[in-house]
């Protein structure tokens, strides 16, 4: 591995937390509205399946490969050529994903909060500092998110605030259109979850690498509740019409309000939402200028790091000219493509790598 | 085409190799590496060149026992003249035994000094008499002898004027080596108390302490140390923040990465945590390394007083460094940009409050925050007996009239006072000194960005800190690390009898400092 750091399983997990639901927060409630409409808290619940089985799959690998990341093995399983190709898919996908996400940490902060700052100048300064914290290593990363996730936690429970005005028979009738629409909503949930086969990435800098699964399941676990806790907040305040709302969350968070003096919290959603994104936005960052020094098999990661951090930038606007448009992207391309790089490939490998170990076996 | 000359990367250290040491004296090679001749004659000549024009130097010359003729040196008002009058003179020169007079008899036989040290060479003669021994050299004898009778002026023990508190030892380190390792010896008694000293400054050739308690310290921290200190060339040593600054991890930070504390009971804690010590002569600041943000953040006091009251003074001391740092730039930036956070009836009377003002808040934050540090930095060097007067016109003209004038808010003085006040709650000075000079970025960042400038400025901060190492332990170890039983001492201040383990520096270490299962109770047999 390049970067000699070690971070704790906690840490692991305090990393991925953040990595899954710092955008997802916002967005989740609408989309899974939209297709299950009262049934939107089951969407959740299903996407477990998918989580298991990523986690279980970079976990595999790692225990047949240790101490590489899906870049090496995949050159391992396959070969060097295609193996490159699939680390350049990892590469090109993650540089990606991180310019997304920025641009849609950009959007809500302009949208919602600062309506005459440039894009350019939010997203540079974010994308300065994830490669300030890229550029210190793992070690650095990984004590960031201990001090981060907490407060990025925090702010849900703020929600219980709104608990007398809650109506909780906003959840009935029970799957009265069938489990079809349920599934549909799955299909973002499931999505990021999938996204969780970054461990691949981290499992090399476990302290103890045997605890990888144990930690990434009880990321899952905690992404799961969170997901259903917040489609249940919002399906109790707003009905099925959150569906209609662009960020559902904010508006749960602007109806917080508590003798009039606890009140017009959206500020403290959007400090959650600054460092939830910074955190998510080191990961991807992480994942790129990994994947990127080991494809070419470079010594140090740290030179390409602020280089990677501009591409990063100049992504967060090619071919995205306004927020409907990114809002669309992740709707309707998101729920096929992050399972088609996380899930499929990895799965591929795998079994291929199985496949494999049992013909050397018999021989 | 003409092609640039490659960059020489090796230019510096060959350049380093052949220039003399530009710390050192450069006459110190002169008598450096002499050995003492049998001609006393000689000897004193050779002194005399090395202390050429110090009108303080004392020769008195004088015969033992009315036959072999010796010398005498000291520096006048280092050494105790009436103790080298009775201790080596008196004996000398009138008690006549008619035995052999080699200088090693000497030694054993008549003088009645505490400490008789051979030598022979001129370099350790002039350490011996720069330190105030006073120096001995016979006829016919290649070796001296130095006399352990230095003494000079120094001040009392006192209790530290910057650290004071309410329960705990009131004595403080003094400017003079030898009381400040007593002072550390007197309250940890094992041997396994390590003391090593080395010499730094080319001229003023201070004497500084490394000590740690062996079997507690590790090895490799206390190696580190040693090589950092004997990686320092410099000329002279006058405090111990020049070492400070010499051996420290990130020389950009504005984190203190050592600690200096005048307490000794501090001091030793910290070597029973298995930290190191490096005592500098000439300061009563002794130097602690390696240390964390949190132990910045605690008081001595923590540790003598009830738990309860110290968990809670210690959240107390977490909040207010938090204030200290965040509420001018936050109510700069929620008077800019987010009025809507500020409940309705305060945010009218802060409205009716700023109406008169003619600067936005960022502008009064920024004069006012300006004003405070100079009146700080003002007291701080004052005469005491200027000082109240200063601090009722400071008050008046910062407070009252400035409001009365119109040229800031009520709320705006009230944020700067809460602000000034609480970074004095941080125990150590420097510390605070540091997180206040970090309120002025972020107070930039506030009036420019709102609360996403605040964000940013946080999250530098932290990926600072959390680069930030202190001779290889990260600054907020027990912050960031995922094990409970590190945090017990940062969350809370665990009661004495629940406090089984010390805290993980780096690698492999003396865990447990006392007997588990303390808890008191009147059902407790023997």
């Amino acid at each position: 591995m390049l970067d000699k750091g070690k971070i704790s399983g906690l840490q692991m997990a305090m990393l991925l937390y953040p990595a899954i639901m710092a955008t997802f927060f916002l967005t989740l409630p609408s989309s899974t509205a939209y297709y299950a409409r009262n049934d939107m808290w089951m969407a959740g619940i299903l996407s477990a399946f998918f989580g298991v089985l990523v986690i279980y799959i970079a976990t595999k690998l790692h225990e047949l490969f240790p101490g590489e990341t899906i870049i090496q093995q995949s050159e391992h399983i396959i070969g060097v050529l295609p193996g490159k190709v699939i680390g350049i898919l990892f590469f090109f996908y993650s540089i990606h994903v991180a310019g997304l996400i920025t641009r849609m940490y950009a959007e809500f902060v302009t949208g919602q909060f600062f309506f005459k700052t440039p894009l350019l100048l939010i997203i540079a300064l974010m994308v300065l500092l994830a490669s300030i914290a890229v550029r210190g290593g793992i070690e650095v990363m990984a004590r960031c998110a201990v001090i981060f996730t907490p407060i990025f936690i925090f702010p849900l429970l703020l929600l219980l605030l709104l608990f007398p005005d809650l109506e909780l028979h906003n959840i009935f009738p029970v799957l009265s259109r069938g489990i079809l629409p349920v599934l549909q909503a799955t299909a973002l949930p499931q999505a990021w979850v999938s996204e969780l086969f970054f461990i691949s990435f981290f499992l090399p800098s476990l302290n103890s690498p045997a605890k990888g699964r144990k930690w990434g399941n009880i990321t899952l676990a905690a992404v799961l509740l969170s997901i259903i806790y917040v489609n249940l907040i919002t399906l109790f305040l707003l009905g099925p019409d959150a569906a209609n709302k662009t960020y559902p969350i904010l508006v749960t968070f602007r109806y917080i309000s508590v003798n009039g003096i606890f009140e017009n919290l959206e500020s403290l959603l959007l400090a959650m939402w600054i460092f939830g994104n910074f955190i998510k936005i080191c990961v991807f960052l992480y994942v790129a200028v990994v994947s990127f020094t080991q494809i070419l098999r470079l010594s140090d990661y740290r030179p390409v790091v602020f280089p990677m951090g501009i591409l990063a930038i100049v992504l967060s606007f090619w071919g995205i000219p306004d927020a409907s448009v990114l809002g669309e992207y992740i709707r309707y391309v998101g729920p096929f493509e992050i399972p088609a790089v996380m899930l499929l490939i990895p799965l591929m490998l795998l079994l291929i790598a199985l496949m494999r170990r049992s013909g050397t076996a018999k021989k | 085409m003409k092609m640039r000359r490659p960059f020489r990367y090796n230019s510096k250290a060959s350049a380093a190799q052949q220039v003399p040491d530009a710390s050192q004296p450069q006459d110190a090679a002169n008598h450096q590496s002499m050995v003492l001749d049998r001609d006393l004659q000689q000897n004193i000549n050779q002194i005399r060149t090395i202390y050429a024009k110090s009108s303080d130097m004392v020769y008195r010359s004088f015969y033992i026992e009315g036959q072999t003729k010796a010398i005498l040196i000291y520096i006048d008002g280092l050494s105790d003249s009436a103790g080298i009058e009775k201790n080596v003179i008196t004996p000398l020169m009138h008690e006549i035994t008619g035995e052999a007079t080699a200088i090693s008899q000497l030694a054993e036989r008549k003088i009645s000094a505490a400490q008789a040290i051979p030598f022979t060479t001129f370099e350790e003669c002039v350490s011996y008499l720069a330190n105030g021994l006073p120096v001995l050299i016979q006829d016919q004898e290649a070796t001296g002898l130095a006399f352990g009778l230095n003494k000079w002026e120094k001040r009392s023990i006192e209790e530290p004027a910057a650290e004071s508190g309410i329960r705990g030892p009131r004595e403080g380190f003094t400017e003079t080596l030898r009381i400040n390792t007593s002072l550390i010896r007197r309250i940890v008694k094992s041997p396994l108390l390590k003391m090593e000293t080395m010499k730094i400054g080319g001229y003023t050739q201070t004497n500084v302490v490394i000590a740690y308690i062996e079997g507690l310290a590790e090895e490799n921290l206390v190696e580190e140390v040693t090589t950092r200190l004997k990686r320092i060339r410099i000329d002279g040593i006058l405090e111990s923040g020049y070492i400070e600054e010499l051996i420290e991890d990130m020389p950009f930070s504005p984190f203190p990465q050592l600690m200096s504390t005048e307490r000794p009971d501090v001091a030793c804690a910290n070597l029973l945590e298995g930290r190191v010590a490096i005592l500098v002569e000439g300061t009563p600041f002794v130097l602690i390394a390696p240390i964390t943000l949190f132990s910045l953040l605690q008081s001595p006091e923590d540790y003598y007083q009830r738990f309860w009251v110290s968990t809670a003074m210690r959240w107390l001391r977490y909040l207010f460094t938090l204030i200290s740092l965040l509420l001018p730039s936050l109510y700069v930036a929620i008077l800019t940009f987010h009025q809507e956070m500020v409940p309705g009836a305060l945010l009218i009377s802060m409205a009716a409050s700023r109406e008169a003002v003619p600067f936005p808040a960022f502008v009064e934050a920024l004069m006012m925050e300006v004003t405070f540090e100079a009146l700080r930095e003002a007291g701080v060097r004052l005469p005491k007996q200027i000082g109240s007067a200063v601090s009722i016109v400071g008050a008046l003209v910062i407070g009252q009239a400035a409001v009365q004038a119109g040229l800031v808010s009520a709320p705006m003085v009230i944020v700067v006072a809460i602000t000034g006040i609480s970074s004095f709650m941080i125990p150590r000075y420097i510390a605070g000194i540091a997180i206040r000079l970090l309120r002025f970025p972020l107070i930039f960042l506030a009036g420019s960005l709102g609360l996403l400038g605040i964000m940013m400025g946080v999250i530098a901060i932290v990926i600072h800190l959390c680069s930030l190492r202190s001779f290889g332990v990260p600054y907020l170890s027990s912050a960031s690390t995922s094990k409970m039983r590190e945090m017990k001492d940062m969350l809370i201040r665990a009661p004495w009898w629940m406090m089984d383990t010390r805290p993980h520096l780096t690698g492999d270490y003396n865990e447990y400092r006392q007997a588990s299962n303390q808890k008191p109770g009147p059902e407790r047999s023997e």
